[in-house]
Order: structure tokens, then C-alpha cells, then sequence
């Protein structure tokens, strides 16, 4: 028995800590329209509020079997961000995203092959860093009849015919490889890790792991060109009573890689009436040596830029500039294009940024990407 | 002795009448009384049943705000067994002890924490109502937390109630802030939300009506509630005279908005304290070695009876206050509240309602507590600054910097404490946050772990005959 008093409970009691997942769980069943603000959030739809689930627990954890599905923690997320390059030059982001999404349901009750208690989502986008395309896809399918699912004998979760695939960790082998043969952007990727898991410990009732940095390498199909690249990577993965996007709190959310080996998870939320105070919070991992994380007063996050969507009406601060006093480390965020708007899941911007700043004295840039969720269209009138 | 004490009260009365004197449109301040060290007068109590006090502590919501259910449903999993309460009430019936459920008049249930979340804790991986709970982390700015439960709400009103208070827990969170696991804020917290508060009226304002308390807390470690049948005064400066009932129900101050709301709170009061008078220490769940308690008595009734009291048959409590310079632990906690500078808290206290039938009347001292199962509630003094009993009989022995444990159950039955780990270093050298919040730093400003050494002379065998006894109390 652990006679603390459990981590998710500890939110309401004044205990805190982080939640650098917030925004991750961009969940969603299909929806290509941006839902209006006053609309009831539909995932609230899908996780039922009197639904009793085991506490992700505090253990350690154990890999590769952790990056695997935990089934009796709710939903659970998976997401790869990524910045590629071709041999020529070339520059590409991509994002996938994978959501486990736990529904109310009881399959054995009903007679059905098609009975499930599980949707399977995978979203996956390639945003070249010259043009004006971005290219996404998406599946969405059921665990049943094997459309999609978790196999813990291969480590392999699919939607359809799209997987993504954990290794045993060895000396420069990949530790897991996404496969999109089926997409009219069809993708091969393999990641080997740079380093370290992190683990951020924070008063939660969901656990998140990190890792920061991984090389990537593989092939990408555009306009039926294939594309030999490699770069860098980010991996995340969160399971159990993980924060839905929406609510009351918009969520800035940002995922940097920066040039002398630093990567940064940091988190701004603030209140959609604009009400009360933005919440700052993050980690640090350097090149080398230990993870680190911020208090709400180490962190500045601040717009210098806006954009207004024309498909959606929202004007989203693109632009950023972030200080982190205590690392010296002054940053200035600039979008790859502007229009970067998703409706795959939430309405959220979620895209690419490049990044320019200075550590101390000394010349910074890096890649990152951003996600920008909870914010309402204009009101009409 | 007593001229040092009589000025320090000119000097204090000294400050209250220049305040007053300088807002000419105020009403006199009533003069703020120190008490003489010494015997603390007993105050006879309001009756109360205690069954209906325990009805009362764990099913009414005496704390009105809160999270609304269905975030609190979206962001814990569900209760284990062991932190289930028997005498629920239906609606209450699922949640851990900690947190009582109100619907409010728009039908909005909240889920609010309760009394429990300090003065129940674990021991021997049981739940035990009252006794301390020394594992609490207020180290983190709660206000993060509290924002971040904006995310699992959806319905306006709903999202109302959660703003009210989460907008109280960002007011007050610079200043419950510690910098070590396990200690209590409750302190500095009563002290902000007292300042954010009018005392005739108890309206919350945003904006603070007099100057706020330090953003440093004073380290306090949770007594238990089996104290209060004994003494006479609550709190260790005995600042808490007159009705008792009424001074616990400081507690509820997050959320109390009106006088009116405070006196239907108030009806709850003095059964929930009959309650707590009626609690009795638990027994001391493993093996004593009877061949030395005997001993263990007369060296307890011989060095420790005339300040701690006598236990067993002919129980006595004296009820004595001793200056801190006497008892040489730290004098933080009690300067604090005797200082000048704060004594705008007392005089807040008295003004209000709380203060109708009860005072604030810090001593310029700690009260001898009571010593009923005293071995359950490490760590020891009223800033948890030593981990065992036997480093309070034996100052040599009590580590500069120590780890704070993760478990209560890390219990060493031959020390009467927790196990922990010695260090020699403080916090600037820690490997990470972590083990950052679990240092113990007695050279600390409040933490010191001094005095109390009427132990030392003892030998080593005489200590062990005492620690025998102390398992029986």
C-alpha cells in the first residue's frame, strides 16, 4: 500500500507540479470543421465522467514494454515531431500522432465482430520548409476484425495497415519505426535514440515519458517523389487520465530542439476568458546531464506576433520570444509559414517553427514545433 | 524573567496604539493582550456529540468551494480501499477521506478537500484519524495545478465554480510555499486569506485589505488531534483561548464569504470539536520490552512529568507554557506571532467573528504538549525538526541535515521515529529537485533543531528504559 495520498488527487490539493503533456491529447473523433467554442467538447463524449480507471501508477518504467499500450489506464497518446533533411538539402517537419481512445463500452454484451471498446487514431503530416502545401493524412479505425490495435509479442500498434513499431534498445538500433505504406504520402522512418528517457515527476493522474532527442532516418513520398532523409527527433508518450484538449484553458505548447544539444518541453496556459493568470511551466534537457524543470516564475513566454486564420477566424500568436533567466537563454520563435491551422482533431495551430537566440553569448538556433489549442473563433454577431 | 516579558508586551502595545493613532478614521483597535507564561487557564467548552462532530467532520462541507465533480471524476482514478471512511454519507460514500462532496444551490456538486487532508495520516499502513499527516509536498506553486483543471471542464457553471476557487488558491499560493516536504503552511495560509478577508464582515477581496504575511512560511509540523481533550489552549503558542470550536473553524476561511455563512458553519463546530475531544491515541502496534518500562516510568515521571504531564492512572496534565529562550528550541514560530509586526493577525482574529467568544493570544513560548501516543507522530518539535525520539532525548545525536522519507511506514521501532538518511550537506547541494524538497536543513532560518536537552545527562540505557515507557503512553 502506498499510504501517500494518490498523485491525481493531489491536484486539488494544492500540491502541483507540471503537466508538459497538456495539449499533446489533441484528441478527437473526426472532424473537419472547426467545432464552435460554446460546442461541448466531443471527446467528453468519449470519456464518460463516471468511468472508474486504475491509476497509471509510479513505478518505474520499463522499455521497451512501456512504450507499448497500457489498456487499463484509459487513453493514451503517442506523438512523434520531427525535423527531416534530404541529402540535397531539402528541409521537412512531420508530425504523427497516435491516440488510444478508451470508450464506455463493454463489447463482450454484444454479439458483434465490430464491437469494441477502443478507437485507434492515427494523424500524420509533412510540412516542407519551402511551398505553401502541407500534406496530411489520417486514419481512424477500431480494435476489432484486427483493424487496429496494440500486439504487445511484436510491440506494434496499427491503424489499418499504418504502424508503429518498439525495438529493444541497442548501440545505434532504432528503437522503433513508423510505416505509412498506404498514405498518398507514404513514409518509412526509423529512430534511434540521442538520449536519455525523461521522466518528469508531477502530481498527475496520467504518466508521461519523453524522449527528446532521437536521430531519424528513412524515406518520405511526396508528389510521388522519394525523398532519402534524416534528422532529428522528438518522442512523447502519455497514458491515463490524460487532459483533453479544450475545456476552459487555451495551451501554448512548445517542443524545441536547439543547436548546442539543449532540448526544452514548455507549456503556457491561461484561461479562455482571459481571466486569471498564465501558468508557465517546463523542463530542460541539456546535451548532457540531467533533466531539470521550471518553476512557474522561471519561464517568460511571450507573443510578438499574430496571425489571423481565415478558414477559422482565430488569431493566434505565432510569434514568440522565451526567456529562461536562470539558463541565460533568450529565443525567438518564428513559424515555417503562418498558415499551419488543423482541423484533424481539435482546431488547434500545430506546425512548425524555426528557432533563433542566443545562450549566454553565445548564437542559438534549432527547430520546434508548436501547438497552439483552445482558442475561440470571433463571436458572431 | 517577567520584566523582560512585560516589556516585550509594552513594546507591542506600544506598536497597536501608534497604529491606531495614525488612522485617525478607524475605529481603536482593541488592545491585544499577551498572556503570562506559565499555567493556561482552561475555558470551559460548548457541548457537543461527538458521533454527530464525526457525521460533521466527514460528510458536511464546511469548506464551500471547490472542483467541480466531474473534473475531479476526469482527472483521479478511483479510490482504494484503505482511504474509504466508514459513516459516509451517500454522496460522499466513493471519495477518499480527504475530500466531501457539496452540490450547490445552481446543482453544481464540488468536491472540496477536507479536515482530513492534514490531520489524518498513515501509520503501520493505517489510516489514523488525527494524527498528523507529515508527507504532504507544498513545495510546488499550487496555483499550476489549479489552473490546470480548467481543462476537464466544460459547462459554464461548472466552470464558475472552479474560477472562484481557483482564483482563492492563486491568491494565497505565494505564500504556502514551502521548501521542505511535510511541513504545514496552515499558518501562513489562515494569515493571507485573513488578510484578503474583512474581519467584521468576512467579504473576500481580490485585493489584499491589510499587508499579507511573509512569503516564507515557517516551517510547522501537524500536532495531533488527540491533544485537544488536554489542553487548555490550542496551537503551540496557545494562541487559540476562549471557544475552541469557533477557532478550529478558521479551517473553512478558504471559502467563507459572510458572517451569516460562517455562523450556519458554526453550527457544526462544537460537535465536530467533541469530536476531536474524544479521540484517543492509538496503541503502539509492536512488541515493548516490559522488563524496562517500569524503569522507563520513574525517569519519565522524574525528568519529564513537570512540563509533559502524567500518564496511566492518575493522569494530570499541568498545561504549562515555557519561554523559548528556556526551552531553547527555535524561537521562530513564537516570535512570529508575538512580533509587532504581525500582530495585525491577532488583532484581525479578535475583531472578527471568530474572535467573538474566542482569542488570539499567542504566548511568547510553546506549550508542554501532552505525550499521548507521542511515538506515532514524527518528526518531533514544533517545526519537525528532529526525526526520532531518541535524537529529542539525546541532542547530540540529532543530524544537521537529514532526508525526509517517502513512506510513513520507514518507521525504526528502536529509535521511536522515522529511518532516515544523514547527510552533510544542505539543500544547495542536492542532486536534483527532489531531493531538494526532502533536505531537512535545521542550520535553516526556523528549522533549528536545539534545545529541548533535558535528555542529554541521561546514559544510553536510561534513554532506552524512557523509550520503552514513551511506546506505553
Amino acid at each position: 500500500m502506498r499510504p501517500m495520498v494518490r498523485a491525481g488527487r493531489q491536484i486539488l490539493k494544492t500540491a502541483a507540479g507540471i503537466l508538459v503533456i497538456s495539449g499533446l491529447g489533441y484528441y478527437l473523433i473526426a472532424n473537419h470543421e472547426p467545432y464552435p467554442a460554446t460546442a461541448r467538447n466531443p471527446v467528453f463524449l468519449l470519456a464518460p465522467e463516471d468511468r472508474d480507471f486504475a491509476s497509471p501508477g509510479t513505478g518505474r518504467l520499463v522499455f521497451p514494454d512501456d512504450h507499448g499500450s497500457h489498456r487499463q489506464s484509459g487513453s493514451e497518446v503517442w506523438q512523434l515531431i520531427g525535423h527531416l533533411r534530404t541529402i540535397e538539402g531539402e528541409r521537412f517537419g512531420f508530425e504523427a500522432t497516435l491516440l488510444r481512445v478508451d470508450l464506455d463500452t463493454d463489447p463482450s454484451r454484444r454479439r458483434s465482430a465490430w464491437a469494441t471498446d477502443q478507437i485507434f487514431h492515427l494523424s500524420y503530416t509533412i510540412t516542407p520548409f519551402n511551398g505553401t502545401d502541407i500534406y496530411r493524412d489520417r486514419e481512424t479505425s477500431r480494435q476489432a476484425m484486427r483493424l487496429a490495435g496494440y500486439d504487445p509479442q511484436q510491440r506494434k500498434i496499427w491503424v489499418y495497415k499504418r504502424e508503429l513499431k518498439f525495438h529493444e534498445s541497442g548501440p545505434q538500433m532504432p528503437i522503433m519505426e513508423l510505416m505509412i505504406p498506404d498514405s498518398a504520402y507514404p513514409a518509412r522512418l526509423e529512430f534511434s535514440r540521442a538520449k536519455p528517457v525523461v521522466v518528469p515527476s508531477f502530481p498527475a493522474p496520467f504518466r508521461y515519458y519523453a524522449l527528446t532527442r532521437m536521430e531519424a532516418r528513412g524515406s518520405l513520398t511526396i508528389s510521388g517523389k522519394d525523398h532519402a532523409v534524416s534528422g532529428a527527433a522528438f518522442f512523447e508518450h502519455g497514458w491515463g487520465q490524460v487532459p483533453l484538449g479544450g475545456g476552459q484553458l487555451v495551451r501554448n505548447r512548445f517542443l524545441l530542439q536547439l543547436s548546442n544539444g539543449v532540448d526544452l518541453i514548455l507549456l503556457q496556459s491561461r484561461r479562455r476568458d482571459g481571466t486569471g493568470k498564465a501558468v508557465n511551466t517546463g523542463l530542460l534537457v541539456p546535451a548532457q546531464g540531467k533533466m531539470r524543470t521550471f518553476e512557474p516564475d522561471g519561464l517568460r513566454i511571450d507573443p510578438s506576433g499574430y496571425w489571423t486564420s481565415g478558414a477559422s477566424g482565430i488569431r493566434y500568436p505565432l510569434r514568440w520570444r522565451i526567456r529562461i533567466p536562470e539558463q541565460a537563454l533568450d529565443l525567438d520563435l518564428e513559424p515555417w509559414r503562418d498558415n499551419q491551422e488543423s482541423t484533424d482533431l481539435l482546431l488547434a495551430w500545430s506546425g512548425m517553427v524555426s528557432v533563433s537566440g542566443h545562450s549566454g553569448a553565445t548564437p542559438v538556433n534549432g527547430f520546434g514545433h508548436v501547438q497552439l489549442s483552445g482558442y475561440s473563433p470571433p463571436a458572431r454577431n | 524573567m517577567k520584566r523582560c516579558i512585560d516589556l516585550r508586551i509594552t513594546r507591542i502595545l506600544l506598536v497597536a496604539l501608534v497604529m491606531t493613532g495614525a488612522c485617525e478614521q478607524r475605529t481603536v483597535e482593541p488592545e491585544i493582550r499577551l498572556p503570562a507564561l506559565g499555567f493556561v487557564p482552561a475555558t470551559v467548552q460548548r457541548a457537543g456529540d461527538p458521533q454527530a462532530g464525526y457525521d460533521a467532520l466527514i460528510n458536511r462541507p464546511y469548506i464551500t468551494c471547490g472542483v467541480p465533480y466531474s473534473a475531479y471524476r476526469r482527472s483521479a482514478s478511483r479510490s482504494r480501499p484503505e482511504e474509504l471512511l466508514p459513516g459516509r454519507s451517500p454522496q460522499n460514500r466513493d471519495l477518499p477521506y480527504l475530500f466531501t462532496s457539496r452540490t450547490t444551490e445552481k446543482n453544481v456538486r464540488l468536491i472540496s478537500s477536507n479536515c482530513l487532508l492534514c490531520h489524518a495520516g498513515y501509520f503501520n499502513h493505517k489510516l489514523i484519524i488525527g494524527l498528523g499527516n507529515e508527507f504532504l509536498d507544498f513545495t510546488n506553486d499550487p496555483s499550476v495545478n489549479a489552473e490546470q483543471m480548467g481543462t476537464y471542464i466544460e459547462d459554464e457553471e461548472e466552470a464558475r465554480e472552479w474560477k472562484k476557487w481557483a482564483d482563492r488558491i492563486a491568491i494565497i499560493a505565494p505564500y504556502i510555499k514551502t521548501d521542505t516536504i511535510g511541513l504545514n503552511p496552515a499558518v501562513n495560509l489562515t494569515f493571507a486569506l485573513m488578510a484578503h478577508r474583512d474581519p467584521e464582515t468576512l467579504a473576500w477581496s481580490e485585493k489584499a485589505l491589510m499587508e499579507p504575511p511573509s512569503e516564507k512560511p515557517l516551517p510547522v509540523s501537524v500536532p495531533p488531534w488527540w491533544r485537544v481533550k488536554k489542553k487548555n489552549a490550542l496551537f503551540y503558542n496557545t494562541e487559540g483561548r476562549g471557544d475552541h470550536a469557533r477557532i478550529i473553524m478558521l479551517a473553512a476561511t478558504l471559502c467563507t464569504d459572510s458572517v451569516e455563512e460562517a455562523r450556519r458553519i458554526d453550527t457544526l463546530a462544537a460537535d465536530i470539536l467533541a469530536y476531536l475531544a474524544s479521540l484517543e491515541a492509538p496503541r503502539y502496534p509492536f512488541s515493548i520490552n516490559a522488563g524496562l518500562v517500569e524503569k522507563g516510568r520513574i525517569l519519565f515521571e522524574q525528568h519529564c512529568s513537570r512540563c509533559h504531564g502524567s500518564y496511566g492512572t492518575d493522569a494530570s496534565y499541568p498545561n504549562l507554557v515555557f519561554d523559548y529562550a528556556e526551552i531553547g528550541t527555535d524561537p521562530g514560530l513564537a516570535k512570529f506571532f508575538t512580533s509587532p509586526e504581525n500582530i495585525r493577525f491577532v488583532r484581525w482574529f479578535n475583531r472578527s467573528f471568530f474572535g467573538e467568544n474566542s482569542r488570539g493570544e499567542p504566548a511568547p513560548g510553546y506549550i508542554a504538549p501532552p505525550l499521548d501516543g507521542i511515538w506515532a507522530t514524527a518528526p518531533f518539535f514544533h517545526n519537525g525538526s528532529v526525526p526520532s525520539i531518541e535524537g529529542v532525548l539525546d541532542s547530540a545525536s540529532r543530524p544537521r541535515y537529514w532526508l525526509h522519507p517517502e513512506e510513513p511506514s520507514d518507521f525504526n521501532q528502536n529509535t521511536l521515529g522515522w529511518n532516515h538518511r544523514v547527510l552533510d550537506h544542505g539543500k544547495e547541494k542536492a542532486e536534483d529537485k527532489n531531493e531538494r524538497k526532502r533536505i531537512y536543513d535545521t542550520t535553516a532560518k526556523g528549522y533549528s533543531n536545539a534545545g529541548h536537552t533535558y535528555g542529554d545527562p541521561l546514559s544510553r540505557e536510561e534513554r532506552s528504559a524512557l523509550i520503552e515507557y514513551i511506546k506505553t503512553l
